[in-house]
């Protein structure tokens, strides 16, 4: 049995904590905010007439679990500042509110503290971005928590009114040199879809358009594929628009179309901008705390093998996954643990 | 005794005892993770079966890749070795998303191909056709060095590529308008392994859509099925499998030793077969979508398998003889007034979100699975006039027994069409379906639902 703190109570953390705590280890979960769940932990349910497997189903099954098993306790509200000792004899400094106290003789550490999203780090948003008819992916995931599916509404989904149009504009803080991200976050054609299929499932009638670079497979799902859009009636336009504009009760979209060469325009009553996986900024803190390397993304990965150090990364810190992989990974790293803790045992 | 058994490919399994089996040659498989016993011949003409035992299974079978015009090469030929006839051609095509969008994997194996061939051929030109790049392990890189390199990439629409009887290709975009006469190198159609249905016959497990193993369930992820011990990994999962191999083999295998060293049932109640009663109908073995019914040769029986038994009591509810039960399952008295059946894992974990106050009238149970309803106990629950019963399970496809949910649903509106015939008002019982985020929706629902209205 070893005593184990794990850092992040997002998806990542519960999943890695759940595992080692299984196996009879003492763990700790570390977590900054009073909740469990990270990053996702107040998205809704985006089934439609069947399920659309975004995987959140799962995600209470690991909080649930957390809750539920005696060897984990969970710190909330509270911050990691201090790191030393050796391995197998680690000393995390905590701050809770203001008070510090310590954690000793931890024998290994588990890093989980997620990912940021690009809606938080956008700083060019012009003016307009204001507008009602504009909201970030994740937002709407927010609204659906609260959608109405078996009461009648006239508003089921919270909007505030009842679309006729929308459209979505993919890799949206990805792909993108200036906002420093040239990689593919994975999730946005998954979650885009799905948003888009909702929003079919309540309002038949909407024209639904998406603005993409490229589509991707989308993490554990069979494929978002062009087939798969044209099944839904989802219209899809390969660029990212230039302009938008504001008009009386909703936008106006000017882009330039590939198909024919010439810019065309488009109207819309809601436009829902996706969001890219960016690193977190606390990233900065743990490469010099933990002794680990910022890629040039800002995500962190391994300098010496974690089974030496102790030290484990797991989830979206090291870079882009979606909710299923997340999960399968943080499994693997507390796996690895396990493993490590067995061959430490032999070895005595 | 061995640790796995591959059907299909083998793959280095570092510290365990591993044999490997073609589908072809495999014929029978009993018993449950830690002990499956497997048949299998040596040839396929072979009539001789061994006989073998294995704690854990991993199916791991290529998908069939076929070509989708004629005199084409393919993403996956070893072209460097026809590089002489190649070099002839001014211009080389590649295409992949052609007729279907092509996997990640596809995307890489084009963009590799298409660099080392460019090294090679100094005076052909390379052209790459295709509808979206995708983007896994370093496509992001491979892209990069490839446009650098000087091949030339035109994403087309799928009615601006054309290719002709004779394999002349046409490609317009806005005022572009090419065509060629020259080799084209396709990225493959692909579908499922031509034994999948062996395989899945054999194991008694569920086929998906597009005739792959397992349906999609975010339950199963990344390379479960539904059956345990018995794991799907690349092609035998669907044609995007292949883009996360690496991650789910680690996983699979992680699994697998966890479970080498200690195995526990999923519940603690045992599910039994009264041999007496058992009159061998199969139902039981048609409905576990847990592949955790037998025959039971010796007492001519039907028999349950402890450790691959989930719970969803779907073979209890619909044994037509009555013979299952659970062992020590105490007699629930059923009370007067307003009752909710509540799935554990969806519809319970918003009820649990809720404030319980507001409901404390209602008579609330929870259940394994909508599958666990039995029609008789049904009426039961209706016997008084003034009874109503709600059954909250899950969402189509999102079911952890994997149809539980359409089986609970049938069983409703079974009972619904016998309450109408009987000239009573069938709305005295209903069945929805809640997720385990839809909190708001369920409260306002049984708030309407309590008072009569819905």
């Amino acid at each position: 049995m070893s005593k184990i703190a794990v850092i992040g109570g997002g998806i990542a953390g519960s999943s890695a904590a759940v595992e080692l705590a299984k196996a009879g280890n003492e763990v700790f979960i570390i977590e900054k905010s009073s909740e469990l769940g990270g990053n996702v932990k107040h998205y809704g349910c985006k089934a439609v007439e069947v399920c659309t497997k975004c995987n959140l189903c799962l995600v209470d099954d690991v909080i649930n679990e957390v809750f539920n098993n005696e060897n984990i306790k969970i710190y909330y509200k509270t911050l990691v500042n201090d790191f030393y000792g050796e391995p197998g004899n680690y000393t995390l400094g905590i701050e809770n509110e203001g008070n510090f106290s310590s954690l000793d003789n931890l024998d290994y550490i588990v890093l989980a503290t997620g990912y940021t999203k690009w809606s938080k780090l956008e700083t060019g948003t012009p003016e307009i971005y204001n507008d009602e008819h504009i909201i970030w992916a994740s937002e709407l995931e927010d609204y659906l928590e609260n959608r109405l599916d078996h009461v009648e509404s006239e508003d089921p989904i919270k909007l505030g009114y009842k679309p006729e149009s929308a459209i979505f504009i993919q890799c949206n803080g990805s792909r993108s040199i200036q906002e420093k991200a040239k990689y593919c976050s994975k999730i946005c054609c998954g979650y885009d879809y799905r948003l888009a299929r909702v929003l079919k499932h309540y309002y038949p009638e909407i024209d639904i358009t998406m603005f993409f670079m490229d589509f991707q497979e989308a993490g554990y799902l069979q494929s978002i594929t062009f087939d798969k859009l044209d099944e839904e009636g989802i219209d899809y336009i390969n660029c990212k628009p230039m302009r938008i504009d504001k008009l009386n009760n909703g936008l106006k979209m000017t882009y330039e179309d590939q198909r024919t060469g010439k810019t065309d325009e488009k109207n819309t009553q809601l436009l829902i901008l996706s969001e890219g996986i960016h690193a977190s900024d606390i990233n900065e803190t743990w490469s010099k705390l933990f002794n680990l390397q910022l890629n040039e993304y800002g995500f962190l990965t391994p300098i010496e093998d974690e089974k030496d150090t102790g030290v484990f990364l797991a989830g979206t810190i090291k870079g882009p996954k979606d909710i299923a992989m997340t999960i399968s990974d943080s499994k693997n790293v507390a796996y690895r643990i396990i493993k490590q803790q067995a061959l430490n045992q032999s070895k005595i | 005794m061995y640790d796995l058994v591959f059907i299909g490919d083998s793959i280095e399994s570092p510290n365990m005892n591993t044999l490997s089996i073609k589908p072809e040659l495999l014929v029978k498989s009993r018993g449950e993770i830690g002990n499956f016993n497997i048949s299998y011949k040596n040839t396929v003409e072979d009539s001789q079966l061994n006989k073998i035992k294995t704690s854990n299974i991993i199916i791991n079978l290529d998908t069939e890749k076929e070509k989708l015009i004629e005199d084409t090469l393919s993403f996956e030929e070893d072209l460097i070795s026809k590089k002489d006839d190649l070099a002839k051609n001014e211009y080389i095509l590649f295409v992949q998303d052609y007729l279907k969008t092509s996997p990640a994997i596809m995307s890489k194996f084009g963009l590799e191909k298409a660099i080392t061939l460019n090294k090679e051929l100094e005076k052909s030109q390379i052209y790459y056709f295709y509808r979206s790049m995708r983007f896994i392990d370093e496509n992001d890189r491979l892209f990069e060095e490839a446009r650098r390199n000087g091949i030339i990439f035109l994403k087309y629409e799928p009615e601006g590529l054309i290719i002709s009887d004779d394999n002349k290709l046409t490609y317009k975009r806005e005022d572009i308008e090419l065509e060629f006469n020259n080799q084209i190198i396709m990225a493959p159609g692909i579908k499922a392994n031509n034994y999948i249905n062996r395989v899945a016959r054999i194991f008694n497990l569920e086929m998906g859509p597009d005739g792959f193993l397992q349906p999609e369930n975010v339950y199963l992820t990344p390379t479960y099925t539904g059956k345990r011990g018995i794991y799907v990994l690349g092609g035998s999962r669907g044609i995007t499998a292949s883009s996360n191999f690496e991650e789910e083999l680690e996983f699979t295998l992680n699994e697998i030793a966890i479970s080498l060293e200690n195995i526990e049932p999923v519940v603690s109640d045992e599910r039994v077969v009264d041999d007496q009663k058992c009159i061998l109908c199969y139902t039981c073995y048609r409905v576990c979508p847990h592949g955790a019914v037998e025959r039971d040769e010796e007492l001519n029986s039907m028999k349950i398998n402890q450790l691959a038994c989930q719970g969803c009591n779907a073979c209890i509810s619909n044994c037509p003889a009555n013979a299952i039960s659970i062992v020590n399952e105490e007699e629930k008295e059923i009370k007067q007034g307003l009752h909710v059946l509540m799935r554990e894992n969806s519809a319970q974990t918003s009820f649990d979100k809720l404030n319980q106050d507001k409901f404390s009238d209602l008579n609330v149970e929870t259940i394994p699975c909508s599958s666990s309803i039995r029609k008789k106990e049904l009426y039961t629950y209706l016997q008084e006039p003034e009874n109503r019963l709600l059954i909250l399970g899950c969402y189509e496809e999102s079911c952890k027994h994997i149809n539980g949910d359409k089986r609970g649903e049938q069983i409703v509106d079974e009972v619904k069409r016998t309450l109408e015939k009987l000239n009573m008002n069938k709305d005295r019982i209903a069945f929805k379906r809640i997720s385990p985020r839809m909190a708001e929706d369920l409260d306002q629902y049984l708030s309407n639902w309590k008072e009569g209205l819905s």
